[in-house]
């Protein structure tokens, strides 16, 4: 019996469809999932930090929302208080109408915020730099479906951050990220993406204007 | 004739020393002000010169442009300029993210010394449940913004985390105006001193093109403009050098033009050339060697006045006409005297010049005295042989005797006098005085509006007004500015003043530092120490891991440390420590100057200075002074005239046709409503000198033949009246005023001499 032409092609769709998530395990490595952490177009995730200080009584829990393009990054606390941070090559601007502030620092680098630099590093770092040049991979494990890499920056930071663990869902880019610090504080993120590409470049627009439009 | 090749060859070699030699400065303060070190208005103006004149301020206009391609441009534009090997730093802000974390980590240890400038009421405050209540909310804010890390290195130091609260309230005076989104600003440094204007004109040149280069990406969107100390000093050099090749030129074209058609001789002109080249050589050679340097202003008007020297060689080439040899040398000899009292009388003019206390005016009496000595020397001693070695035979191709005949035989003079009286008294009670210097400077209105508009987008301090402190040690300065900045601080809260740039908390007294640390120590007790950790437990915050609140530390922030810190760059601008004493400088931004002068009135060694003011009153000594002296010159004058001519009578007979040539041009000023200022006033000074001379001529007509003495007068005068003409060609209003003076004077003077002395000159005696 002779197979009609556009059988076998659905067997061969079927046969890559059956293959791909084997693939894209295979493609989870160090360098795959830095290049996914870096920023090539607008992303909206809705987040949960969690702070955990010695300063503090108790762990200290923030959500709200987060913008993230290649030209800035806008961070929309929602909860407990609203703060907005607008950081963008050359500046970071931090709100807290609240508290009656409106700071903006000049950057000397290019998205060098204090206290997130190498977070901000990884996410706007120029084409062509590697990761390897600014840390160490102490470990890199891809479990089930998920992925997760460890990273120590090669040299003492300003904000103390001696380790940064990022992980994942294989084939996507990271949705939690923890920040260790020297003095055993710690910053934990979780993600989770909202949307992306043009619809999360308009909501971060939105944003934005409703930011610079507030008295 | 060997005289004459001596002094050709000596002519050679000045003007080649002088054109080495001569250092040119177009500082135009060093022109129009004077000080010593001990004058509190001039260590302002050292502090401004050595600091603050490096600084150029530079807005890009982007009207329409998206806020991130303009801050992308900036960003590039700053790049790019901060590596040019001329530039020391470039920056937006006042301080830095490195300035502010190091601002920060230097404090911290001396927060409690710095607290206030009322630290009894300040401490009390703070240690109260609800001061506490706020600085655990500070804590808190601070722990859970963007950076924790900072917040955990300081509070080693200050447990309270008073510097963040501090630093907030110290940064705000520094804190740019509400910007306009369509302009972007920033502020840049040279290594090259401000006043450096050939380095200067190079970076400027520099930054325009790496400005184009970078525009020409963004379809010409971007517009440049700047300001600040460098570019107003390569503007005024560049208007300067244009004044100076603009006025040489014409000067000298006229009077070659002038003497053309009175001589028609080549020979005659580069006789006249010679001799005018070596007298400027030799006036600018002293000039350099008393100043060490020589004004571009003095260079173009001493250049003209030194034209009037060209009176004596033109009056005895003409006297000398066809005669050779010993007959020459003797016709020069018979009117040497004449020509000594009119050189006299020119000195003593350019002498009052001298001690009108206007310091650019003392140098050109220098430049233009020695130059007039020079030409005095030269006529009588080489002209005779000069005229021999060019074979010049000068006979003036201009008869007057009909203008000389009428003049004399009119017998007008007291219709004449009549006349003169009467504008005089009619134009005279209108005077309108004008002391404001600014209008005498060069006149750059374009940049004077590109730097308002510039500096209002991107400070609110005002350039040139501030509280001056001195005092015989800094402790005592610093004592006094506190005070100071007590006062300022109520007059900020009524409303009376924006914003100024204090010296407390960067820098404190001992005094006040120990004051602090006491009050600090004296409420700082156990019952306190409970509450600032259940303060801390009831905001959240684990009081066991912060370090416990302890007594003020022993030592003092030193003076010397301040100034070797991360704000040395901002006391810099504010502190000024030498043998003479201490200065500090407290920047104001906008305010109500009597309101401030009212209430600093109280405190000692305290004093507002406006520099706007300060000019005003200077102008206004000047004037003065240049009235003074114009009266005192004139007298002087008459005095040598009276010894010279044994008569008072004589003597104020020689005087009458200066005398009614500057009571024609103040009448005239009068009722036109012109403004007069010191240069009017010099002007006329330099009138009467000039005129002077030519009533010397007129009367001791030395060589007994009328027609001829009043056709060198009629050659002289044209010629000076042309040499000051020109420099109404001239930008700088300065010389506007001058050429307004003292070209119609000495025409009008010149003309007066044979209706008012034709009757009573040797000649018309005879």
């Amino acid at each position: 019996m002779i197979r009609q032409p556009h059988s076998i092609l659905a067997s061969l769709l079927l046969l890559a469809a059956a293959v791909f998530p084997v693939l894209t395990v295979a493609q989870d490595t160090p360098d795959s999932v830095l290049e996914r952490i870096r920023i090539q177009e607008t992303r909206h995730f809705s987040y949960r930090e969690t702070r955990i200080l010695k300063l503090l009584e108790e762990p200290w829990l923030a959500t709200g929302d987060m913008y993230i393009s290649p030209q800035q990054m806008v961070i929309a606390r929602q909860s407990p208080t609203p703060v907005f941070t607008v950081i963008t090559a050359d500046r970071m601007q931090h709100i807290d109408a609240g508290q009656n502030i409106d700071r903006s620092l000049k950057l000397e680098h290019p998205f060098a915020v204090p206290g997130m630099e190498p977070f901000m590093q990884l996410l706007y770092r120029p084409t062509g730099d590697t990761e390897q040049e600014r840390y160490d991979v102490n470990s890199f494990e891809t479990a089930g479906q998920r992925w997760s890499l460890q990273l120590a920056p090669r040299q003492n930071t300003a904000d103390g951050i001696i380790r940064i663990e990022l992980s994942g869902d294989s084939g996507l880019g990271p949705d939690r990220m923890v920040l260790e610090h020297a003095d055993g504080d710690r910053t934990e993120w979780q993600l989770s993406l909202q949307s992306q590409g043009e619809a999360a470049g308009r909501k971060m627009q939105q944003l934005l204007e409703s930011i610079h439009q507030a008295p | 004739m060997t005289r004459a090749w001596v002094f050709l060859l000596f002519a050679a070699g000045l003007a080649t020393s002088a054109m080495q030699l001569t250092t040119i400065r177009t500082d135009i303060s060093d022109f129009f002000f004077s000080g010593t070190a001990a004058d509190p208005g001039y260590r302002v103006g050292q502090i401004q010169s050595e600091k603050l004149a490096r600084r150029y301020l530079i807005s890009i206009a982007h009207p329409g442009v998206a806020s991130p391609t303009a801050g992308e441009f900036m960003t590039a534009l700053q790049r790019a300029l901060a590596e040019s090997e001329q530039v020391r730093r470039v920056w937006t802000e006042p301080f830095s993210q490195t300035d502010i974390l190091q601002l920060l980590r230097f404090y911290a240890p001396h927060q409690l010394q710095l607290q206030s400038l009322q630290p009894e009421h300040e401490i009390s405050r703070l240690l109260s449940p609800a001061g506490m209540a706020s600085q655990a909310d500070i804590i808190k804010a601070a722990l859970l913004g963007p950076d924790p890390s900072l917040v955990k290195s300081l509070l080693a130091d200050d447990p309270m985390l008073l510097t963040l609260a501090w630093f907030s309230r110290v940064t705000q005076a520094y804190k740019p105006p509400d910007t306009d989104p369509a302009f972007s600003a920033f502020f840049l440094e040279t290594w090259p001193a401000g006043l450096d204007t050939l380095a200067q004109q190079g970076f400027q040149q520099t930054l325009t093109e790496i400005f184009s280069a970078l525009n020409s990406h963004h379809d010409e969107r971007f517009t440049l403009a700047m300001t600040g100390v460098p570019v107003f000093a390569a503007n005024i050099q560049a208007q300067v050098k244009r004044d100076v090749t603009r006025i040489s030129t014409l000067s000298i074209g006229l009077v070659i033009l002038l003497s053309w058609l009175v001589f028609r001789s080549f020979r005659a002109l580069l006789c006249i050339g010679i001799m005018l080249l070596t007298t400027a050589g030799i006036a600018a050679l002293l000039t350099q060697w008393v100043y060490g340097y020589l004004h571009g202003l003095t260079l173009a008007l001493g250049t003209t006045l030194i034209g009037v020297c060209i009176d004596y060689f033109i009056h005895s080439m003409v006297h000398a006409g066809n005669s050779t040899g010993a007959d020459r040398v003797l016709a020069i000899r018979r009117i040497w005297p004449a020509l000594l009292v009119g050189g006299a009388t020119t000195l003593i003019g350019y002498t009052a010049l001298s001690l009108s206390g206007f310091p650019g005016l003392q140098q050109v009496a220098v430049f233009t005295g020695s130059g007039i000595v020079a030409a005095l020397l030269i006529t009588r001693f080489i002209l005779p042989d000069l005229l021999d070695l060019f074979r010049v035979q000068v006979q003036p191709h201009i008869d007057l005797s009909r203008v000389l005949t009428i003049a004399v035989g009119s017998r007008s003079h007291y219709l004449v006098i009549a006349t003169i009286l009467c504008l005089l008294l009619a134009g005279g009670t209108r005077i309108r005085w004008s002391d404001d210097l600014g209008t005498l400077a060069p006149s750059l209105q374009q940049l004077a509006e590109t730097d308002r508009s510039i500096r209002a987008r991107l400070s609110s301090i005002e350039p040139g007004r501030f509280v001056l402190v001195s005092g015989d040690d800094m402790e005592a300065v610093l004592q006094t500015a506190e005070e100071v900045q007590r006062q300022l601080a109520e007059l900020q809260q009524q409303g009376k003043l924006d914003a100024y740039y204090p010296l407390f908390p960067w820098i404190a007294s001992r005094q006040l530092q120990t004051r602090n640390a006491q009050a600090w120590n004296d409420a700082l007790n156990p019952a306190v120490r409970e509450r600032w950790i259940k303060t801390l437990t009831d905001h959240g915050l684990s009081a066991a891991a912060f370090p416990a609140l302890t007594t003020a530390p022993a030592p003092l922030l030193a003076t010397a440390q301040a100034l070797d810190s991360p704000a040395a760059a901002l006391l810099s601008t504010q502190l000024l420590q030498d043998t003479t004493g201490s200065t500090a400088i407290i920047w104001l931004g906008r305010h109500q100057p009597q309101a401030l002068q009212d209430t600093l009135q109280a405190i000692p060694d305290a004093r507002y200075f406006s520099q706007k003011d300060a000019i005003g009153q200077l102008a206004s000594d000047y004037r003065r002074k240049a009235q003074s002296m114009l009266l005192w010159g004139i007298l002087v004058i008459l005095a040598l005239l009276s010894v010279r001519y044994r008569s008072v009578m004589e003597a104020l007979r020689v005087l009458t046709p200066a005398t009614l040539s500057v009571m024609l041009l103040v009448g005239l000023w009068g009722l036109s409503g012109t403004a007069i200022g010191m240069l009017h006033l010099i002007g006329l000074l330099l009138t009467a000198a000039v005129c002077v001379d030519y009533g010397v001529f007129f009367l001791e007509n030395s060589s007994a033949n009328r027609q001829r003495t009043f056709q060198a007068i009629t050659v002289s005068a044209i010629t000076t009246a042309a040499a000051f003409a020109s420099l109404g060609a001239a930008e700088n209003p300065a010389l506007h005023a001058l050429a307004g003076t003292v070209a119609p004077g000495v025409l009008a003077g010149f003309l007066l001499c044979p209706v008012m002395l034709g009757h009573t000159a040797k000649g018309n005696r005879r």
